[in-house]
């Protein structure tokens, strides 16, 4: 197929996968919803200056939620359904097959996205000139882990073993990096560290860019190129290393 | 060309099971082809490599004049297949599943439509459009997903025991179905472990065991090959050296099974009615080909 009818299936299965059980199951929205919105009204209650910081992390850990909740659609699909293998022997490429699960979890993203630039809105720290560099930081970092949960769900044959690896993974990459608090509590020295995760990088590009904190300017050059090339090899892992055909 | 074949196919899993052994076989275009074999024989790992799903490990094979190591893209284009044991996705409706599918393998949005209605008339499922999958029954869910299979224009479909599960009436409906493909020239190569669905659909049988084809041909022809005309089963009350003095005898589910001639079988019902022992006597069939060629045999490597 070209890529126009597999650009045509990533979207028929964002419908099917996304649109669709939203729809019938709203539920799912709030789910994503209610770590972000308890870590800000927690913080909220410790200090108004955390809210700005909370707010930017909830943007990070509902782009990484949901991006690594891919993890739980492929192990359903292949291993509950056993229909993946519907689609392998069809015209549809792993990269479609990938992308339309991705959008899909952008579909349960999005109310989140709204109800954050609300509070913003009241809160802070964004005003409309941070937008365009906030939608390229959550672009990377829902690239980076929807590819991370396709790769890692290649490799799970048991459905319940996913279940758990959702949530480790989910409170690694959104609790330990500085999503909810600033990188400047960290130790200098360590402080690099962060930059090895997806979401600590992009904490650090917009704690910087909506003028939170401020960083030397090669520390936040560094962030976007970790960023960039953590979500390039995250991508090449998924298209070229995970098993689409099995072994 | 043929719609499938394959040279030496052989696959061994990581685990070091040996799943097929030198598969070779040919198949026109336009049949209904029946892997017969017992669970673990390898009927889902062939069907699985040829379907462009599972790589083998050594061998050849093509579909449709394609190699399915080096032409994978080009193979999917033209088959369809319903997995062993899957199911349709809970939270979609029947339609939702019939119309997307067939969107996302590239299918024109009104063509879908119009598949979608004319497939789910022959299904059986037009008064279900608007079920989600999760409230139909098992034999409807297999219905659906052959459903989601007959409506694409798919040259070759790999049906994995496409009837597992079915009531006698949907089966003869899936049968029905099916003959129709082969009637539009589509081939459809299908696994089961059901013997009539074998004898009384297939143009051909391959009977798989333990990875190797042990026979191949039409079912007639395998059961001509049998070399006996009727089975009698006897349950108890002979010994098995007796009843070999006219024909084959095998045990069988706590009785013996004699194979034998006309004439061997009007003399062995008349001595059992005389010693009141139940007999049950029946022209051989594919089965008995099965048990006498393939079922004997140790037990299969799990695949």
């Amino acid at each position: 197929m070209n890529l126009l009818k597999q650009l045509k299936a990533s979207l028929v299965l964002g419908w099917l996968n996304g649109i669709i059980p939203i729809k019938r199951t709203p539920f799912w929205v709030i789910s994503y919803l209610m770590f972000p919105l308890s870590l800000l009204f927690l913080l909220r209650l410790y200090s108004e200056e955390l809210v700005a910081f909370a707010v930017l992390g909830g943007f990070l850990s509902i782009f990484a939620y949901t991006g690594i909740e891919v993890l739980g659609d492929v192990v359903y699909f292949k291993t509950v359904c056993k229909i993946q293998d519907m689609f392998v022997a069809s015209p549809v490429s792993p990269s479609a097959y990938l992308f339309g699960l991705a959008l899909s979890s952008l579909f349960y993203s999005f109310p989140g996205f709204l109800l954050l630039i609300l509070i913003s809105y009241f809160y802070g720290p964004l005003l409309p000139k941070h937008f365009p560099k906030l939608l390229l930081v959550l672009l990377l970092v829902w690239i980076s882990f929807t590819s991370l949960g396709f790769t890692l769900s290649t490799f799970i044959r048991e459905p319940r073993h996913a279940w758990p690896l959702v949530g480790i993974l989910s409170i690694l990459f959104s609790v330990l990096p500085p999503l909810y608090y600033p990188a400047a509590l960290i130790p200098p020295v360590i402080r690099p560290l962060s930059l090895l995760i997806p979401t600590g990088s992009g904490a650090i590009i917009l704690q910087q860019e909506t003028g939170l904190l401020h960083f030397p300017k090669g520390f936040v050059r560094l962030a976007w190129f970790s960023l960039v090339l953590q979500t390039f090899l995250l991508w090449a892992i998924a298209r070229y290393g995970s098993r689409w055909r099995e072994n | 060309m043929n719609a499938v074949e394959s040279q030496n196919l052989s696959k061994r899993y990581k685990s070091g099971v040996l799943a097929l052994q030198d598969i070779t076989l040919r198949v026109k275009k336009g049949r209904i082809v029946s892997l017969l074999g017992k669970n673990g024989a390898g009927k889902t790992t062939l069907i699985r490599i040829l379907a462009t799903q599972l790589m083998p490990t050594s061998g050849k094979a093509k579909v449709l004049g394609y190699d399915v190591v080096k032409e994978p893209d080009k193979i999917r284009k033209k088959i369809a297949c319903i997995p062993q044991e899957a199911e349709p996705i809970g939270f979609l409706t029947v339609w939702e599943h019939l119309y997307g599918y067939l969107l996302m393998r590239g299918m024109g949005s009104s063509e879908a439509r119009m598949k979608t209605e004319e497939v789910l008339k022959v299904i059986g499922l037009e008064g279900k459009r608007k079920a989600l999958a999760s409230e139909l029954s098992g034999g409807m869910q297999r219905k659906l997903l052959l459903g989601m299979a007959l409506a694409t224009n798919a040259e070759v479909l790999f049906l994995d025991e496409p009837t597992a599960g079915l009531d006698l009436q949907s089966r003869g409906e899936v049968w029905r179905l099916l003959r129709e493909l082969r009637e539009e020239g589509r081939t459809i190569f299908l696994t089961t472990q059901n013997m009539e669905e074998a004898e009384v659909l297939s143009d051909e049988v391959f009977l798989i065991e333990r990875g190797r084809i042990l026979a191949g041909g039409k079912a007639e022809d395998l059961v001509r090959r049998i070399g006996w005309e009727v089975r009698v089963e006897v349950e108890g009350g002979w010994k098995r050296e007796e009843l070999e003095r006219y024909g084959k005898c095998l045990p069988h589910a706590g009785s013996l099974l004699l194979y034998t001639s006309k004439e061997g079988a009007k003399r062995i019902v008349k001595q059992a009615t005389r010693r009141g022992i139940r007999t049950r006597s029946r022209p051989v069939n594919l089965e008995d080909f099965f048990l006498l060629v393939g079922g004997e045999n140790e037990p299969a490597q799990t695949a």
